[in-house]
């Protein structure tokens, strides 16, 4: 099933060559009809005068066909964000290794990394027809994103080492990007997900929600029954990708491949039509994307999706079914449902990480967790392969939560320290930390009562947590240490984290790969919804007089990281990079447990031009730049 | 007609053996057992209250043990003969061994059943250690593999390789418990308000009435789902299970209180009340001595066949993920582990077995209670 | 009789108002609120975004405190039948639920149906013929119907009809009728469809019932008034007709006042196994990332379907059995 990218790079540059002159675009069947009828302009006059030549996967495809997905109920809004909507001014390639032009058509960057100067395409429009310029951008900037009222608080993509990017235009075609220090990670951080703001922000449609460019908002939040002042207005219609609202307004004009025509939430089936404005082309000049449209069915049961798949009711679908423990029966059905399986590299940093709070409030607690022994011996106690070989059917390795192999930042120490099953030794550690044992063989606290720590647990990631879970605190109890299980939600998990109202909790944790220069989460105390060890670190580490003062350790690793983000070439990155980890390994904030296997997704088998292997990450939000360039052999769904 | 003709005739021939005078429960008692299914169903609630005491004793493995050799075992049948050396047979209870192939590609394992290999099964047998009855220490089970190292799935294993037949046996207790912690509960907010509502009636028994109408016009999942989740997470296991049993007794008091009041109003203008009354009996005696003891027999059958609908309330809350923590088991909790397609497919014992139990108990519960209530009727044959 | 519904009437009222008040406490028990569910969804996605959630939580009024909620959700729905806004689809929440109110009804109707063409005739039997085979069978599948948790019945019907139909599954009409207009050929694969939540729900439904008549019906049987029509040369069938079955039919009106309770709460989970289209999952959904309003407005209405729903049947029964009406 193994698909291997083709290099297209001849036939790219052929095709930039011939992109310069006048050329006869081809378009959609579909469209033409509506060319021919008047409802559309010509396709010259929509695509750019110099189009974006994809390099697509295996070849040029042919048009035709729906995309058939399911989507969740609620709350799976990144459904639609990782088919359609992450599509930015750059781009990650294929396999996540360099940063290639998206809409922007090319870039500038000052020697110090702190200026970056964006070139537009000439007569780009929205997918309603309308010209995309730098005026947009602007728009975003001044209106949006410098508006306190509409941003509390500005994405971290958009703020350098020395504050918020300031955002100048140059022409109509160019805008420049001024952070007024180093910020070498920028354009890594702009091909990311996040990085879609300067571009979803359309002038010409958002402009009248707002009262500096209409008088008479007030209509219009009388209006919407949903709105009790402007700026609720302007939430409504131009809400955040990442969450539903940006998927209930499909009026909001987008640059994506096809935009969506019923709304999520409201009704049984989102659909998603062909945007004709798209500003993507193959090599044989016919504009993207292939497929006609995506349709979205609502389910409401992960269990049901399954079943879909199997009957052949979905063409391409990693997300709820790419797990472990439904490779079996999705194996026994593929002959049924006509699909294939292509390989997923979702490779985090580590997918079950043991978060202890190294900044609990309780002083008995907080003193133990904050002992390396303790979480050395702890380690030590796992048996991690048991787990791998149960949970993962072997798919899997053993490690800690540090870089995967691979990426540029891997060194085998990082992942395998403290790795080895060995109750003796984790034992010995622990006899260190907490000598004493109670009747019942329970290690006792420095307070005297037996030392427990309360493990919160969510049934997220289809990781088989709750199983894991049993599984570790039985390794604990084999050592004396007495880890009580609370099941729970995942929302309410969130809130006692975030609240530094735990002991400890299972979870995951991104940086495996090029992500750890963005997204360090596990490496640097961060202020994150998801991850939290050492919560009061970390709010100092952005503002010294909140928080809690850290020591000199980790005060050198913040430091660190600012030397990172400020350095310019990738060579200067990566040296401060693996100082930064070896600091970080050092401590040994999180104890690790498994580095997974890369995982799956179906794709029925006439889906051409699907990245195999395909990386995503938390940040990475994929295959949304390349969903374009898939298309249905034959121009039309398996039967 | 004619079976009215020959009951009267059974009748008749009994009391002829048995000239004393029967009081209720001996009548009762009499009536019920010709209730065949009810009689029996009596043996079956009995034996299953049996394994819920006696869990440890009985089940043949810890209920918690993980085996990395067995995730989806199948169930292993018991063998009694085996081939002897001398090419004939000999008598030996037994199993035969599992041999696990991986199939690494479609991540599946394949279990082969290994003739070759027997697996001695005895009864008494040693294996882990446990309380018996909460006292004595012990390591003593009451059926299972001879050599505690071999390991056997009667009922085949989960996805941790843990043994289903001890889960289920472990799950009994919680399950049955619950049924009867929160059977008791219902019992005794049912009968107290529905006994004060229908004895006094007027505003008590409005405001009483309006407060039923009103709990039960109130879906039940949602006031599960925000009283369970309003649990404190630092809570002991044990307390969560207990809060749990609470929240489920929450929907089986109405219907008793209802009952209750249904029988004292239409018993408190009888002779015999009025009469006691007379006699200078207070309320509460009036209550105690001749009210309650006419109807105790209703209560008892309404009760059985609240059993059944507290476990299947316990069903859909594990199965929502609220309530109880894990490690402790219940049936509830292993039908909500199956529950789903790549179980069915691959290992449908583990959907079965607590199914099947879950059933059986179910049915043995509201077969008992029928026949408690068939007995009780006055105006039954 | 016209004081009977009048009484009833009122005493609707208070018990309204009092769920509704509970409703709201009991939805807001839950630690947390929409928007932590929100960045938990986020945080499970592997994305991080705490610069969203800030910026959402002015949007839905969440700091302010629960009485205030309470007043502004109440006068809403009474002043201006403005039920609130649904936090996670941004719309009012009467734009949401008739749709699906609509299917939950369709059915409830189906169901009470289904359960009374079941129940109605398994129980005269099994009551006539008392511990005949019949009447044990008949016993063993009420008891079965009531033992099976539903979610498994759906699960494994689903599988089922999957396995051995090849029927597309989940939902009430195959995937290629979606959005699209009502057609007879839509609804025949609604047909195909609709049986399965009908039977699953019903069975339970039906069990009970079969159990309640023949209860009833054996406490009627041997009363004297019917020792006396048989006496007096009645024939056998116009007798049961004629007397007891009426009286014992009493609890199939009482069904009227439960069905829509119970297929709205007890079957939410059937709901979601079998992705019905019903007021179920929404609810879940809804209680599970404390979409408040949408869950509150939920409750309150069903809730009050009950009532009024208790309601119909008293008076049916009231109408039917006129020793009913002076209790």
């Amino acid at each position: 099933m193994l698909r291997t990218r083709k290099l297209t790079a001849l036939a790219s540059v052929i095709a930039l060559a011939m992109a310069g002159q006048a050329f006869a675009w081809e378009e959609a069947p579909q469209l033409a009809q509506q060319v021919a009828d008047g409802k559309l302009p010509p396709v010259d006059e929509r695509l750019p005068t110099d189009p974006l030549v994809m390099d697509v996967i295996e070849g040029p495809g042919e048009y035709g066909g729906t995309l058939r997905r399911a989507i969740l109920g609620g709350g799976d809004q990144h459904n639609m964000v990782r088919t359609i909507g992450s599509d930015n001014m750059v781009r990650w390639s294929p396999d996540w290794k360099e940063v290639r032009p998206n809409i922007a058509k090319s870039w500038d960057v000052s020697d110090d990394a702190s200026k970056f100067t964006f070139h537009l395409r000439e007569g780009m429009k929205w997918s309603d027809g309308a010209p995309f310029t730098a005026d947009d951008i602007l728009f975003w900037y001044e209106d949006i994103f410098s508006n306190a009222e509409l941003t509390p608080n500005k994405d971290a993509t958009f703020v350098g080492p020395a504050g918020p990017v300031k955002i100048t235009k140059i022409d109509e075609l160019t805008v420049e990007f001024d952070f007024g220090a180093p910020n070498g990670l920028f354009l890594q951080a702009l091909a990311y997900g996040f990085g879609y703001h300067p571009t979803a922000y359309p002038k010409h449609y958002l402009s009248q929600f707002m009262p500096k460019y209409n008088d008479d908002v007030q209509a219009l939040v009388d209006a919407d029954p949903a709105a009790g002042n402007w700026v609720q207005l302007f939430n409504l219609k131009a809400g955040p990708m990442d969450t539903p609202l940006f998927w209930q307004n499909p009026d909001r004009p987008t640059l994506h491949a096809w935009h969506l025509t019923n709304a999520y939430g409201s009704t049984d089936r989102v659909v998603a039509e062909r945007n004709p404005y798209y500003y993507k082309v193959d090599s044989k000049g016919q504009q993207l994307p292939y497929i006609d449209r995506i349709t979205y069915d609502q389910v409401e049961d992960v269990e049901t999706i399954l079943l879909k798949t199997f009957n052949g009711e979905i063409d391409y679908m990693l997300r709820h079914i790419g797990r472990p423990s439904n490779k079996a029966s999705l194996t026994d059905n593929m002959d049924r449902g006509k699909y294939g399986f292509f390989d997923v590299g979702d490779l985090p940093a580590n997918i079950m990480i043991l978060m202890m709070n190294l900044n609990h409030t309780d002083p008995v607690k907080r003193e133990v967790i904050n002992n390396k022994d303790f979480r050395i011996g702890v380690s030590h106690a796992m048996n991690r392969q048991e787990v791998i070989d149960l949970l993962y059917f072997g798919a899997g390795q053993p490690a800690q939560t540090a870089p995967r192999e691979g990426s540029d930042l891997y060194k085998e120490e990082y992942a395998k320290q403290f790795t080895e099953y060995d109750t003796d030794l984790a034992n010995e550690y622990l006899d260190k930390v907490l000598p004493e044992k109670d009747a019942e063989g329970f290690r006792i606290g420095p307070d005297g009562n037996r030392f427990t720590l309360v493990f919160l647990m969510a049934d997220v990631f289809g990781l088989q947590y709750p199983d894991a879970m049993e599984l570790i605190a039985g390794y604990a109890a084999d050592v004396g240490l007495d880890f009580q299980i609370r099941a729970t939600d995942r929302s309410r998990l969130i809130d006692l984290h975030t609240s530094n109202d735990f002991d400890a909790y299972l979870w995951n944790c991104s940086g495996g790969q090029a992500d750890a220069y963005t997204s360090p989460i596990c490496y640097v105390p961060t202020i994150s919804n998801s991850v939290s060890w050492a919560r009061g670190w970390a709010q100092w580490g952005i503002d010294p007089t909140t928080g809690e003062e850290p020591p000199q350790a980790v005060k050198d690793i913040f430091s660190k990281y600012k030397d990172v983000r400020a350095a310019a070439s990738p060579e200067d990155q990566k040296t401060l990079m693996i100082e930064l980890l070896d600091m970080a390994m050092e401590q040994f904030f999180t104890i690790g447990m498994v580095q997974n296997d890369p995982v799956f997704g179906i794709a029925r088998n006439n889906v051409r031009n699907v990245p195999d292997p395909l990386p995503i990450a938390g940040q990475l939000w994929f295959p949304a730049p390349y969903t374009a360039q898939m298309y249905f052999e034959g121009g039309a769904n398996l039967p | 007609m004619t079976s009215i003709d020959s009951a009267s005739e059974v009748q008749a021939v009994e009391s002829v053996k048995t000239p004393d005078l029967l009081g209720p429960w001996a009548l009762m008692w009499r009536q019920f057992r010709r209730h065949k299914i009810a009689y029996f169903s009596l043996f079956i609630v009995g034996f299953v209250y049996v394994v819920a005491l006696f869990g440890e004793f009985l089940s043949p493995a810890d209920h918690l043990a993980t085996n990395t050799r067995a995730p989806f075992a199948p169930p292993q049948g018991i063998h009694f003969l085996a081939p002897a050396e001398d090419g004939g047979s000999r008598f030996i209870l037994h199993a035969r061994g599992l041999k696990m192939e991986i199939d690494r590609e479609a991540m599946r394992r394949h279990f082969v059943e290994d003739p070759e290999k027997l697996i001695p099964l005895g009864f008494f047998v040693k294996g882990h250690e446990y309380k018996l009855l909460w006292l004595i220490p012990t390591n003593r089970h009451f059926f299972g593999p001879k050599d505690p190292k071999q390991k056997v799935y009667f009922f085949g294993a989960d996805r941790l390789g843990r043994d289903i037949l001890s889960r289920i046996i472990m799950g009994t207790r919680i399950s049955m418990s619950i049924g009867l912690v929160g059977v008791a509960v219902s019992l005794l907010v049912g009968v107290s308000l529905g006994g004060i509502s229908g004895y006094y009636g007027g505003w008590i028994d409005n405001a009483i009435q309006r407060l039923i109408e009103f709990l039960r016009s109130i879906p039940t999942i949602p006031l599960w789902m925000g009283l369970a989740a309003a649990i404190p997470l630092d809570w002991p296991p044990l307390r969560t299970y207990f809060v749990v049993t609470l929240i489920v007794s929450m929907i089986g008091w109405t219907t008793l209180a209802r009952e209750v009041r249904g029988k004292f109003l239409s018993l408190r203008h009888e002779d015999f009340v009025t009469a006691a009354r007379l006699d200078g009996l207070s309320d509460w005696q009036v209550i105690r001595k001749h009210l309650v003891p006419s109807f105790a027999s209703h209560i008892i059958a309404s009760l059985t066949l609240a059993v059944p609908l507290m476990i299947l309330a316990e069903t859909s809350l594990s199965f929502l993920g609220i309530g109880l923590q894990p490690p402790i088991v219940s049936w509830g909790t292993l039908l909500k582990e199956a529950q789903n397609i790549r179980t069915i497919i691959e290992a449908p014992w583990l959907l079965i077995a607590p199914g099947a139990v879950i059933v059986t108990a179910v049915l043995a519960l509201n077969f008992l209670g029928d026949g408690l209530r068939d007995a009780a009727d006055p105006y039954a044959n | 009789m016209g004081s009977f519904i009048l009484r009833r009437v009122l005493y609707m009222i208070p018990t309204v108002f009092l769920v509704s008040i509970v409703t709201f406490v009991i939805i807001q028990l839950p630690p947390g609120d929409y928007l932590d569910s929100l960045a938990a969804e986020m945080g499970e996605a592997g994305v991080d975004n705490t610069a969203v959630v800030e910026q959402l939580r002015e949007q839905y009024g969440l700091g302010q405190p629960m009485y205030l909620q309470y007043w502004k959700w109440m006068t809403g729905i009474l002043l201006e039948g403005d039920f609130g806004i649904s936090f996670e689809k941004n719309v009012p929440v009467t734009d949401v639920i008739w749709d699906r109110l609509g299917w939950t009804f369709a059915i409830s109707i189906l169901t009470l149906i289904f359960i009374w063409i079941v129940a109605l005739p398994i129980g005269i039997y099994s009551a006539v013929r008392k511990y005949s085979v019949g009447d044990y069978v008949a016993t063993l599948f009420g008891f079965v119907g009531l033992a099976v948790p539903n979610f498994l019945l759906a699960l494994v019907m689903m599988y089922v009809a999957f396995k051995y139909f090849g029927q597309s599954v989940g939902g009430l009409v195959s995937p290629e009728y979606l959005d699209q207009p009502w057609t007879w050929a839509k609804f025949t694969n609604l047909l195909q469809h609709i049986w399965m939540p009908v039977f699953v729900v019903g069975t339970s439904g039906a069990a009970a019932l079969i159990r309640i008549m023949r209860a009833n019906l054996l406490d009627e049987l041997y009363r004297p008034y019917v020792v006396t029509a048989r006496a007096k040369g009645m024939s056998e069938f116009q007798l049961l007709l004629r007397y007891p079955v009426r009286v014992a039919l009493n609890p199939f009106i009482s069904t009227i006042g439960w069905i829509l309770p119970t297929l709205v709460s007890g079957e939410i989970i059937v709901a979601v196994v079998m992705n019905l289209p019903t007021t179920g999952p929404l609810l879940l959904r809804a209680l599970l990332v404390q979409d408040m309003y949408l869950a509150g407005s939920l409750i309150l209405i069903v809730s009050m379907l009950t009532v009024i729903g208790t309601l119909l049947s008293d008076v049916l029964l009231a109408w039917v059995d006129p020793r009913i009406r002076y209790q």
